[in-house]
Formats: structure tokens, sequence, C-alpha cells
């Protein structure tokens, strides 16, 4: 039974993902992605990680997606500006496809115990408080520099998305663009 | 919880990545790019959770937290020059943002 | 003792190179006198000094400065001074005769606009040549060498903006070159010799006699080496074509480098390594040949010349050709004393010629001249000294020195080098007289009224008219019951070739003295018969355009080593540099644009290109890694 279920879950995220990656709109692509992201939580909870479960909600599809959904809104584009002759690289695509495909199976025939059922994890597993012990013990100093990095970020994106007050017009900045 | 093997974890996480690396390469606007590398870093977080629970050990979850750290920036900083590339040429064509050519 | 050594040669050598500085960059602006009186100044201090050294040194000393070229603790140069006889001797000549001529050209330059320039190069070149005789390492003596090189070649072009002066010069140069590849040739075979550059520790291993036959064989080649580069700057035979080039300088440089110092360069260094060429008889033999050799070619070629300056550079070279005789028949002091008593009377015959040029207002054609001597007394009569003096007659100093040399090739047995000896001897008369006769007799040849120059020039050719008049007294010869004070001097560094002591001997010396005192006279007459009423007559004959034309030597190195020189000049840059070296390498350049052009392609801008790029690097990476497990 939770055989099935777990086949199902993988089923409809292997169907989401390919929606979010070909859908032509941005827009519907993000709606898919928060699908997406709720069927992975799904399969953390069924590999017993319950605390990433509940992380990959609260911050990828209650931060990020509302990000980018947001920004997708903010910019109005007309529909033809997004969709319509997508340069698709089928030749590089199935190229790419294939390759990892060979990959996969190169990695099945060289590791058969990889088919193995995995054992039983330890009581603690997945709870935050063997999460949070491991990140505070062992990887304190990279906890601080992720902060760091999120604050960096912070500014970074502050200083890109500053519109200077002077009016430089934009059909100025574009001749300049096409000139260069 | 269910008993499945790593490498059908790993199946999931190549096959989305994979799907989400075809859809970087063949997307024209920089929006969906952005949200094709948001799925290719999901499928590599599927990968090391899969491989903390094998192990039995809670450093790939923390690797997990660290990933979506990195992705929460990309995403932000991303948009960002999203924003500033619609600001230059009034769209979000990938093609032509190629003022580094040779 | 040793301080005071230090400070007065440390003055005399520093003080001429300060004033060069000075002068330099002061071009004209402290005005003339103050230049001319303060060069001639430190030139007198010099020369104070090098006395002062000359009563304090008893025979020899060495002043240390500094190390100079070491490599790592052992020390292969030390920058000092070797005072001994050879170099006081000559160092009091540089300097002496130096502010001599110095003060000559304050009157001679005056009203030239580059008399800064002139004063400057001029002390640079006491310098050099004080360097190049008080050094006591081969590196020394080699810069010193190259200073008076680049001097000379300053000098010669110091009215540069005259073509033929320039080219002049740049012919004195490139000669010198040839000479100082010989000099470098010497210096790398004495080290790989004796392992020293410094002449002292050179001649100790060579007296003390302990030499292997492959040393002896590296001094071989050093003195071919010595030869060629004495050959290149004192003008001899293949290497003479400078020096009447270098007449295009200004008069006083003539007396004074191409006549008095700088030429003997060679003379000195062979004296100063005469023991190195003691090993090495066959190369004394080539040096006596080769002075000899070139004594007759350049007075031949002296007796056509009607450039006043021309003809008393070829008497240089053919006195020079003098030297290297006695050379090279192991008599350095008869070749130390005729450089002595050539650089007075040769020094006070470009003087004059100079005071004669400069009164004519600058006219050296001798043609052009005549009937100076009641225009131009001073110069008349001072002349008149140093040509009876370089004709050999009694009492003036040439006799002394030119019968000395004279005496030892006739008492050599070489039957070939006394006869050119003594015909050379007689063609410098001749030349000599006709020189005088022609500028000073006669009636007045188209030129016009011409005066006499002014005190500075006339003190000046006073004072070496009484030097080449008693200049002889140095080495009055003791079998004459003098006492021969400059053989014993110089006997102390040099060993003098025998030549006889007892009645016989000076039996033979005597009727050598007469005969050829009888035969500078014969020649002297010859020449008034010959041109005492010339008025534009010379020998014309066909036969004499060879020696008129100077055997062709010119046109013979244009045509075999100038033209063939330029035509592989214009071969290498014209089909080695132009077409091979620049062609691969515009061609490698020029392939590497196309091949970059075709690769620049790939840097198409495009996000996702770079990300397939990146794909491929990854997959290489997988398979790699899968296939070395």
């Amino acid at each position: 039974m939770m055989e099935f279920a777990f086949y199902l879950v993988a089923g409809l995220m292997l169907l989401s993902a390919g929606l979010v990656a070909f859908r032509p709109k941005p827009i519907e692509s993000a709606l898919w992605l928060i699908l997406h992201f709720f069927l992975t939580s799904t399969l953390y909870v069924f590999i017993g990680a319950d605390f990433v479960a509940v992380v990959q909600l609260l911050v990828y599809a209650g931060a990020i997606v509302v990000l980018i959904t947001f920004v997708i809104l903010l910019l109005n584009l007309n529909p033809q500006e997004i969709s319509g002759g997508e340069s698709i690289r089928w030749t590089s695509t199935v190229l790419f496809l294939c390759s990892l495909g060979a990959v996969l199976f190169c990695l099945h025939i060289s590791t058969p115990s990889l088919l193995e059922k995995m054992p039983a994890p330890g009581s603690s597993f997945g709870s935050i408080e063997a999460f949070s012990r491991t990140m505070i013990q062992n990887y304190s100093w990279s906890f601080e520099v992720a902060g760091f990095l999120l604050l960096l970020a912070l500014i970074g994106v502050g200083l890109l998305a500053y519109r200077r007050p002077s009016t430089r017009d934009h059909s100025n900045i574009e001749n300049k663009s096409e000139a260069a | 919880m269910v008993d499945v093997s790593i490498a059908q974890l790993l199946f999931v996480s190549f096959a989305i990545f994979s799907i989400g690396a075809g859809g970087f390469l063949i997307r024209k606007n920089a929006i969906s790019l952005l949200i094709c590398l948001e799925l290719m870093l999901n499928a590599v977080n599927i990968a090391f959770v899969s491989f903390s629970r094998l192990h039995n050990n809670e450093s790939g979850t923390v690797l997990y937290f660290f990933v979506i750290t990195v992705a929460a920036c990309e995403t932000a900083v991303g948009l960002a020059i999203v924003l500033n590339l619609f600001r230059l040429k009034k769209n979000i064509r990938i093609q032509e943002a190629n003022a580094l050519r040779g | 003792m040793d301080a005071s050594l230090k400070i007065l040669s440390g003055v005399a050598v520093i003080l001429p190179l300060l004033g060069s500085c000075i002068w330099f960059w002061a071009k004209n602006k402290i005005g003339e006198k103050i230049t001319g009186l303060a060069a001639t100044g430190t030139l007198v201090i010099s020369f104070i000094c090098c006395l002062t050294l000359f009563w304090q040194i008893e025979s020899s000393a060495r002043v240390e400065f500094f190390s100079w070229i070491w490599m790592g603790s052992s020390e292969l140069v030390n920058f000092s001074f070797l005072l001994d006889p050879l170099s006081l001797a000559l160092g009091l000549i540089v300097t002496g005769v130096g502010s001599l001529i110095h003060l000559y050209a304050t009157g001679y330059m005056h009203g030239d606009e580059g008399f800064g320039r002139f004063f400057s190069y001029l002390n640079l070149f006491i310098f050099a040549m004080l360097m190049l005789i008080w050094s006591d390492s081969m590196p020394g003596i080699f810069m010193g060498w190259e200073g008076v090189g680049l001097c000379s070649y300053l000098l010669i072009s110091f009215w540069f903006s005259d073509e033929a002066n320039a080219t002049a010069g740049k012919k004195a140069f490139i000669v010198n070159r040839v000479g100082d590849f010989g000099f470098l040739v010497a210096m790398f075979c004495i080290f790989k010799a004796f392992g020293t550059l410094s002449i002292p520790e050179v001649l100790a291993i060579v007296n003390s006699g302990n030499l292997d036959i492959v040393q002896v064989g590296w001094t071989q080649w050093a003195c071919l080496g010595l030869v060629l580069g004495a050959a290149g700057k004192s003008a001899q035979i293949p290497l003479y074509v400078w020096l009447p080039d270098a007449m295009a300088g200004p008069t006083p440089v003539s007396a004074l480098i191409h006549a008095a110092t700088m030429v003997t360069a060679g003379v000195y260094l062979c004296c100063r390594l005469q023991p190195l060429f003691f090993l090495n008889p066959g190369v004394m033999e080539l040096i006596a040949y080769i002075g000899g050799l070139t004594a007759l070619f350049a007075a031949s070629i002296a007796i056509f010349q009607n450039d006043i300056k021309k003809v008393l550079a070829y008497s240089t070279i053919s006195q020079l050709g003098y030297m290297f005789l006695a050379v090279g028949l192991a008599a350095p002091v008869a070749a130390y004393f005729h450089l002595m008593t050539h650089a007075f009377f040769k020094a006070l015959l470009f003087l004059g010629a100079g005071s004669v040029i400069h009164g004519l207002h600058h006219e050296q054609d001798m043609r052009k001249m005549g009937g100076l001597r009641k225009q131009m007394p001073i110069t008349f009569w001072t002349m008149t000294i140093g040509v009876l003096a370089i004709a050999g007659t009694p009492p003036f100093a040439g006799f002394f020195s030119k019968d000395e040399i004279l005496h030892i090739v006739s008492g050599s047995h070489r039957g070939l080098l006394s006869n050119i000896a003594f015909v050379t001897a007689f063609m410098t008369a001749f030349y000599m007289g006709r020189l005088w006769i022609m500028t000073f007799f006669g009636k007045s040849r188209g030129h016009r009224e011409a005066h006499e120059s002014p005190w500075s020039m006339t003190a000046v050719l006073c004072v070496l008219a009484a030097l080449s008049a008693f200049g002889g007294l140095l080495n009055w010869p003791e079998l004459w019951g003098g006492n021969a004070w400059l053989e014993h001097y110089l006997g102390q560094v040099v060993t003098q070739m025998d030549v006889g002591h007892g009645a016989d001997a000076l039996e033979d010396s005597l009727k050598l003295a007469g005969f050829s005192s009888l035969m500078g006279l014969g020649a002297l007459g010859l020449a008034w018969w010959k041109y005492r009423d010339y008025q534009t007559q010379d020998f014309r004959s066909p036969a004499f355009n060879l020696f008129k034309n100077k055997y062709y030597i010119d046109e013979f190195y244009d045509a075999v080593i100038v033209r063939n020189l330029k035509r592989s000049g214009e071969f290498l840059w014209k089909v080695v540099d132009q077409g091979i070296l620049d062609g691969t390498l515009n061609g490698l350049a020029y392939q590497a644009k196309k091949t970059s052009e075709r690769f620049r392609r790939l840097q198409n801008g495009l996000l996702q290109g770079y990300a397939l790029w990146i794909w491929l690097g990854v997959l290489i990476l997988m398979i790699s890694a899968w296939s070395v497990r």
C-alpha cells in the first residue's frame, strides 16, 4: 500500500516537474512548482525526514515561489513576449537526457547494493533536536557564513533593484546598449 | 515510513534534475529559467536527504538547509537582475542578454 | 705615504672628470674665459699631482681604491692604479701636453658656439686616458681604452653639422671597434691562461717562468689580440685608415688625441705587457714588420698630400710605425723615448699648423698658403724647430729618439727593416721640408691677409718648441757621455735590447748618427730645391697617382669590406629579418588571429549555450571518474 503511495507521489512529481519546465507561461510554471514542492514534501515525510518536509513547505512553497509569482505579476508581460517561438533545442535536450540515462545505467550496473531496501533509521532521525544538534555542533561556522550570505544577498538585491531618482528615460539607455 | 531503495529515490532525483536542466536549456524567458533552476536545486535536495536517511546521518539534512539558503539568495538576486534586464530591454528574452558575446 | 699617493692620484683622475661634467652641464653659461681657464686649471692641478707622484715614487707603487668586480667572495678585479715609471712618464706627458693644449684651445676655439662642450670632451678625454695608463687591470685599461675611443669619436665629429665630420667620426669609431675586439679577445685569453686580470699578477706569473705549454699557447692568442687592438688604437696597418679622416676634428684635438696621447696607447700597452710578448717571439717579429711597413707606407703617402693636417696625420702614422718597430725589436725604451719626443714635436707641429689654419681663417690647403714667414713669425720659428726635430737634425729631440731606433734596427741584423727605417727617415725629412717650405716660403698664393695668433696659442708653441729642442736630453746616450736617464728610469720595469758598449759601438753609433743627420739635411735640401718657387706644380706622372690616392686603400676597403658588409646587411635585413623572421612571426600571428576568429564564435553570449558546455564538461568528468574506478 505504502509502496503504491510512493510510486504515485513519485509519478506525480515527475509529471508536475515536466509541467513546470515546459508550460509556456511563467505563471503556470510557478503554480505547478507549488504543487511540485508539496509533493516533494510528501516524499520527505515518506522517508522520515519530518523537519525537512516542514521547512520545504514553509521556505520553498511559502517564500520562494511567492516571490517568483510576485515578480511575474510586477513585470506584467504581454503574452507574446513570454511565450511564442520557444527556441527548443531538441537535439541538445535529447543528447542531454540520453547521457543522463547512460549515467544512471552505469550507476545501476556498477553498484547492485543500491537496490537494497534502506535500513530503518535511528529513532531520532528527522527530528528537530537531532538536526539542530548536528547543525550547531558541527556546522556552526558554515551556519554563520550562510547567514552572512543572506545578508549580502539582501544588500545586493537592494542595490540592483534601486532605481535612481533622476529620470533617465529608457529610450536613452536602450540606444546606448544598442550602440554597445 | 516507506520501504524504498536508495536507487528509487535517486532515480526520482535524477529525473527531476534532468527535466529541470532540459527546461533550462530550451526555455526562452528569464523567469522560466529561474524556475527551472529551482527545480534542479530541489532535485539535488532530494538526493541529499535520501543519502542522509541511508546513512542515518543528519549532515545531509544540514546540507539541504544550506542549499535552500543559497537557493533563496539566488532567486532574490536573479529576480532583481531580471527586473533590471526588463528595465533595460523592455522584455526578458534571455537571448537578447548577450552583451558578452565574443 | 700610501694615503697621500691615493689622494694625489685620485685627485689627478677625478678633477678632469668633474670638470667635464661641469662644463657639459654649464654649456656656455659661465663664459668662455672662465671655462677655458678653469679647464686648463684642472689639468694643471692634475699635472702637479703627477709631478708630485713622480717625485714621491721611487720605482713603483700600487694604489688600491676599491673592489670593483667580484664573484661571491673571491675578488676578480680591484680598482687600483699601478704607478710605475711607464705609467708615470706617460701620465706626465698626458697631463703636461694636455694642459698646454687646453691653454692653446682657449685661443683656438674662441667664439665657437660649442666652446663648453669642447672643453667638456677634452677633460673627459684626459680622465679616460689617465684611467687607461694608470689602471693595473685589463678591465680598467679597457674602460679607459673605450673612453678615449668615445672622446675621439665625439671630438672628431665635434662640428657634427657637417656630414663629412660626422662620417669621419663614425669611421674612426667603427675601425677602432675592430681593434677593441682584439683587445677583448686578449683579455679573455689572459684570464683563461692565468685566472686573473690584474696586470702585476699576470706579469709576476710570467716572470716566475712557471708556465706550462697551454698557458703559453693562450698568451700567443692574447698577444695577437693585443696587436690587433694596438694597431686599431695606434693606427697601424691594417687599421690605420681612420686617422687621416680624424683630421676633421678641431686642430687641438688632432694635436692632443691623434698625435700626442691616445694613438700612443697601443705602444704603451705593448710596453706594459712586454714579458707576455717576450714569450712569443713570432708576434714580436710581426709587430716589428707591421711597424716598419706602416712607417714606410704612411711616409710615402704623406709626400703627396696637400692638406697640411693630412700630411701631419700620415706623418703621425709613420712615426707610430717607428715606435712599433722599436717595440717589436724588444726596445721599449727607444719606443718610449720616441713616444715622448714625438708627443712634443708632433703636438708642436699640429698646433703650429692649427695656428696657420687659424690665421688663414680655416684654410688647410698648402697650395693656397706660402710666404707666411713674415706674417706669422712666432709660428714660423717654432714650426721650424718642430720640422728640424722630426727630420732628425741634431741636436733636436727627434734626432736622439729616431737615431736610437735606427741604431737598434741596424743592430738587429734585419736588412729589410733597416732599409725601410732609413728610407722612411729620408722621406720624413722630405715631406716635412715640403710642408714647411710650401707654407712659409715663396710667394703668397691666393690667401687673404694672415695674422699672427693670440698669445695663448703662441706661448704654447714656444713651450713646446723648447721641449722639442731639448727633449733629447732626457735620454742622452751613455755612449756619448750622457747618463741615459730615461733608460735607467724605465729600465726598472722593462727590458731593453742591448746595443753594445765600448769604442766600436761608439764609432758605429757616431757613424750612424752622422749618416742619418746628413740624410735628413739632404732630404730637406731636396725639398728646398723642389718646392722653393712652388706655384701650383707638383709631381705629374701617372705613377704618382697611386701615392696621391693613398694606394687606393680606402677604395679597397670600401669594395672588399664595406660593400660586402652592406650587402650582407641588406640580405639579413630584407630576406632574413623581413622575410623569414618577420614572416614567421606575422604568419603565426595571422594564423592565431584566424583560429581565434573561429573560436570566438563559441563565446556567443547565450546563457543556455554556456550551460550546455558546462553540462558536457560534467559529463566528461563523470565518465572519466567512472572509467578509472
